[in-house]
């Protein structure tokens, strides 16, 4: 295991000149807000630790008493893996309001669990080390060389090494593609739906028993509502994914003819990748999240399920389709080492999930004061206080034009940061917190096979503090128990994991303790605890920094999923309503609808998203092209992790994050490479410097995500963030999406590279 | 004298840059100074499109052009490895070594007066320890071994995209060409 860039850029990070040293205050903030246009340009006022956590308190004292609890907007997105400790904090006062929804997974985390029975990262993946056994490996939208290596990438060297065809299928040529794949195909930005779609199409006029592409044994007996014959319960015959797709529910055939007109990848290659993917067994088929991330996108959900139930490649070695992203890039199967529990127990919000409103419309809900409650249903929201403990959310959600604006218009803004990221940028008061460096360790799983343990390396810098001191101080004030706000020290949890982690035995046979640990390391770390006897020592742990479980290749942790469902459906029924996969699936559809944004649909069809590639004409039949002509595509770079370590110097001169163009968009704009430009549309407008490049298809720009937004004198984001393109339009049952149109014009003020920005040093 | 060299295979690596941000923090580099960079090339045209990326890096060459116009002597080949590094004490920063490297492998850094490049970790490997950038490639494609080795190695090549002829200075960085590339 090596650490990727962003890693070696830790220490300017930690201990970077623009650390945030102190607590500080907004210059011009006061109780009410004071000039709330000033968030964001204002200047900062150092203040001591007592009188900053003196009017957090008082604000939270005051919108408790005068609105309400639900007045108060709480993100605290745990980076600690320990943390939420402000959840703790509000939670023992009376209560905050929270928010639900899939950010980063789209319409993956909900829709899976109807359709096939489970929601999880690993979604329908194979074990890592049965890539080898696949002939064919489609990376769709799928690029690990910029977001998840270096371990998938070497999964799918391995996979490629053993003679795996790749076919990566992006709106750009990656770098994953060009150090792995065998054939590039072109697919415009949330046209995933069409794609897949045509090739089903292809499959079911092309199938026959002496070219079988269709593994009719396989539909037939796990899975309903692919043909008439094999409805649900209750479900219209007409409704089912066949005749869709043939045309005979709306007229259309959802031939490649049809579905290259939108998704942009030619017709002859939908042919032939229908009929490659058909042909060949056993296909491992990896999707990244993206596809997912746009409006109305359970359809992608459903049609990816679909095509893999139609070519059978579910249950078997080499066969998956599966979404494969994060520490469970390229990697399926139950966790073989995982951490213990933190011994800390939640505290219940009071006030009920039901209250909650949705990721997909906060900061429009925090703005016009009604977010949606179900179908028909809308509630009031009256938001005075918005709490980031650990978020950078006003960069990296949907509409970032907006969140700003939000952030303007309630009275009071905190942020626990390290940095001024751009939550912290547009707060009133800012409470420096200690790094992951300057903590007492943390214990982290996830990975399948790994476990980590990290170790404080130096004292907390500065007058930074942890959140738990935090929480206990703020809990003082507010009058609240410290033993309920902080019943186990930071350092204690840490023990508790370790001390319960627990590691798969050689021969699968079910779990075992990991750790031994004795009473003398008890005694050196501080904390309770008995002796116990493991598989490794502590000291071993703390030297290696992690433990990973070893493997080979047809070990006993070798891991097909949904292997014993194949075999027999109705002995191993999935989680789903009638235990068979969902390709029509009504439980989804009622969950969309219920959602309350729009109707829900039972099969996979087409509808496109408000900003997709059909917005970008005044006339799509007559191909008469709109204000808006691109598609913008926000994509991971390995400059950071989302918004972290953005600030680092270093990262920003390795990886300038140009806006990536094609030519044949460049020219008739007469722009030229390492021009500064705006991307602008409705919603924001983005300035960046350019790159053209072949890599990018033609009517598609890309930009990196993870800049903090950075307004200038016009109004315009200097810091190159994507969200101030994007636009708020939800849907169900909780999708944000990610998907918007723009222009690209000169932009005629000189641009720094992002390397020679100044950087935000307050003190 | 022996010579150690770099062997960058062009096939695997993934642009990561962890060999460069590595590089920054083990010397403390500032914005502008490098001692070695990832560059990206493409031909074609989309969705036709090839891509490549490069390692560029001071060659510590068997005939370091840099080391020969040195008027100070700052510029030294170390007996042990073949590492070319600068004597700061010794380097008045005239600039003639960046003059004369074909690799654009030295610069002379602004706020030092005084040449700056990769030294190949030679601290480090005093004790014993790998280059950094090295240590750190993600990949594995950068790897550092005895020239001897690559020299009896087939289809490695020193010279890639508008590189000089090594018999200039004859370079110790083995390039493994990319598949497809027009070396
Ligand atoms: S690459 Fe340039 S700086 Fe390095 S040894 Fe050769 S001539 Fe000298
Ligand atoms: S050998 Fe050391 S100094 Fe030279 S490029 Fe690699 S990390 Fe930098
Ligand atoms: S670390 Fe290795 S893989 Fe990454 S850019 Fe450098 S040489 Fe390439």
């Amino acid at each position: 295991m090596r650490a990727c860039a962003r890693g070696h850029a830790q220490r300017q990070q930690v201990a970077g000149p623009d650390r945030l040293k102190y607590p500080m205050k907004r210059t011009h903030w006061e109780h009410g807000g004071g000039d709330k246009s000033l968030r964001g340009r204002d200047t900062w006022e150092r203040i001591s630790w007592d009188e900053a956590l003196d009017i957090v308190a008082s604000e939270i004292k005051i919108s408790k008493e005068k609105y309400g609890p639900k007045s108060i907007f709480l993100m605290d997105e745990n980076f600690n893996n320990q943390g939420g400790e402000i959840f703790r904090v509000l939670g023992l006062y009376g209560g905050y309001m929270s928010k639900y929804g899939s950010r980063s997974r789209g319409a993956w985390r909900q829709a899976m669990k109807p359709i096939l029975g489970y929601d999880r990262k690993y979604h329908n993946q194979n074990d890592r080390l049965d890539l080898v056994k696949a002939k064919l490996i489609l990376l769709w939208g799928s690029n690990p060389a910029w977001n998840s290596y270096p371990s998938a990438m070497n999964n799918l060297i391995r996979a490629k090494e053993a003679g795996a065809k790749i076919i990566a299928i992006d709106p750009m040529y990656t770098t994953t593609a060009s150090v792995i794949a065998d054939e590039y195909i072109p697919i415009r930005p949330a046209t995933d739906t069409p794609l897949l779609l045509a090739m089903a199409y292809v499959m079911l006029k092309e199938d026959s028993p002496e070219k079988p592409m269709i593994d009719w044994d396989f539909l037939n007996r796990c899975t309903v509502g692919f043909d008439s014959e094999h409805m649900p319960e209750g479900a219209d015959p007409k409704m089912n994914f066949k005749d869709y797709v043939l045309g005979n529910l709306d007229g259309l055939p959802k031939t490649p003819e049809w579905a290259s007109k939108i998704c942009g990848t030619p017709v002859d290659t939908i042919y032939r990748l229908a009929r490659e993917v058909g042909l060949t067994k056993p296909v491992t088929a990896l999707f990244a999240w993206n596809s997912a991330r746009a409006d109305k996108a359970t359809h992608v959900c459903l049609a990816q399920m679909t095509l893999a139930a139609m070519t059978g490649n579910m249950g078997i070695p080499g066969g998956a389709f599966s979404c494969s992203c994060q520490e469970r890039s390229t990697e399926g199967g139950p966790a073989l080492v995982a951490p213990g529990s933190t011994g800390v127990t939640a505290i219940k919000n009071p006030i009920p999930n039901s209250e909650r409103m949705c990721a997909n419309e906060h900061w429009r809900a925090i703005l016009t004061g009604k977010y949606t409650a179900g179908q028909g249903a809308k509630k009031d929201l009256d938001c005075h206080i918005i709490y980031h403990a650990h978020s950078n959310i006003v960069s990296q959600t949907a509409n970032t034009m907006e969140s700003i604006e939000a952030h303007r218009k309630v009275d009071f803004v905190v942020t626990h940061q390290f940095l001024l990221n751009s939550c912290a940028m547009f707060s009133d008061v800012v409470l420096p917190i200690t790094t992951p460096w300057e903590r007492d360790g943390m214990v982290l799983g996830g990975a399948r096979e790994v476990m980590i343990w990290t170790q404080k390396v130096i004292d907390p810098l500065f007058e930074a503090k942890d959140d738990g001191w935090i929480a206990l101080e703020l809990g003082k004030r507010l009058g609240l128990d410290p033993k309920e706000v902080e019943p186990v020290s930071l350092k204690q949890q840490n023990f508790n994991m370790l001390a319960g982690a627990k590691v798969a035995k050689p021969d699968n046979s079910g779990m075992e303790t990991l750790l031994t640990i004795t009473a003398e390391d008890i005694k050196a770390m501080g904390v309770e605890g008995e002796p116990q006897k493991g598989r490794i020592t502590l000291s071993e742990l703390r030297e290696a920094g992690s433990y990973q479980v070893p493997r080979k290749m047809d070990d006993a942790f070798y891991y097909v999923n949904n292997k014993a469902f194949r075999e027999d459906p109705e002995k191993n029924p999935l989680k789903t309503r009638d235990g068979k996969l969902q390709i029509y699936c009504g439980e989804l559809a009622e969950m969309v609808t219920k959602a309350g944004w729009n109707e829900g649909k039972p099969i996979a069809i087409y509808e496109p998203s408000v900003e997709g590639y059909e917005a970008t004409f005044s006339d799509f039949e007559k191909g008469i092209k709109g204000k808006y002509p691109l598609q913008v595509c926000s994509v991971h770079v390995p400059r950071g992790a989302h918004g972290n370590v953005s600030n680092s110097l270093w990262l920003r001169e390795a990886f300038p994050i140009p806006l990536l163009m094609n030519p044949a968009d460049a020219e008739p704009r007469g722009l030229k490479e390492d021009d500064t430009v705006k991307v602008f549309n409705d919603h924001g407008t983005v300035v960046r410097r350019l790159h053209v490049t072949e890599r990018v298809m033609p009517g598609v720009v890309m930009l990196g995500e993870g800049s903090w937004v950075q307004l200038n004198e016009d109004g315009y984001d200097i810091g190159g963030c994507p969200n101030v393109l994007t636009g708020t339009f939800p849907s169900g049952p909780d999708i944000e999406s990610f998907v918007s149109i723009a222009e690209v014009a000169k932009y005629d003020k000189p641009s720094l590279p992002d390397a020679l920005w100044p950087q935000r040093i307050i003190f | 004298m022996s010579q150690k060299g770099f062997r960058y295979d062009m096939n695997k690596c993934l642009e990561c840059r962890a060999c460069v941000v590595s590089c920054k923090d083990k010397n403390d580099l500032p914005v502008g100074v490098n001692f070695n960079s990832i560059e990206e090339r493409e031909r074609g045209k989309f969705p036709d499109v090839y891509v490549w990326f490069t390692l560029k890096m001071c060659r510590h060459c068997s005939k370091p052009a840099c080391v020969e116009k040195c008027p100070t002597g700052a510029m030294t080949k170390d007996d042990d490895t073949g590492m070319v590094y600068v004597k700061e004490d010794v380097c008045i920063g005239c600039g003639m070594c960046a003059k004369a490297c074909p690799y654009g492998a030295v610069q002379i850094r602004d706020d030092k007066k005084k040449a700056a490049k990769c030294d190949g970790c030679l601290e480090l490997q005093r004790r014993g320890e790998l280059p950094v950038c090295v240590a750190s490639c993600t990949s594995r494609c950068l790897t550092y071994v005895d020239v001897d080795e690559l020299k009896k190695e087939d289809g490695l090549v020193r010279a890639v995209n508008d590189d000089v002829s090594p018999n200039l200075t004859e370079p110790n960085l083995y390039y493994k060409p990319k598949k497809g590339m027009k070396a």
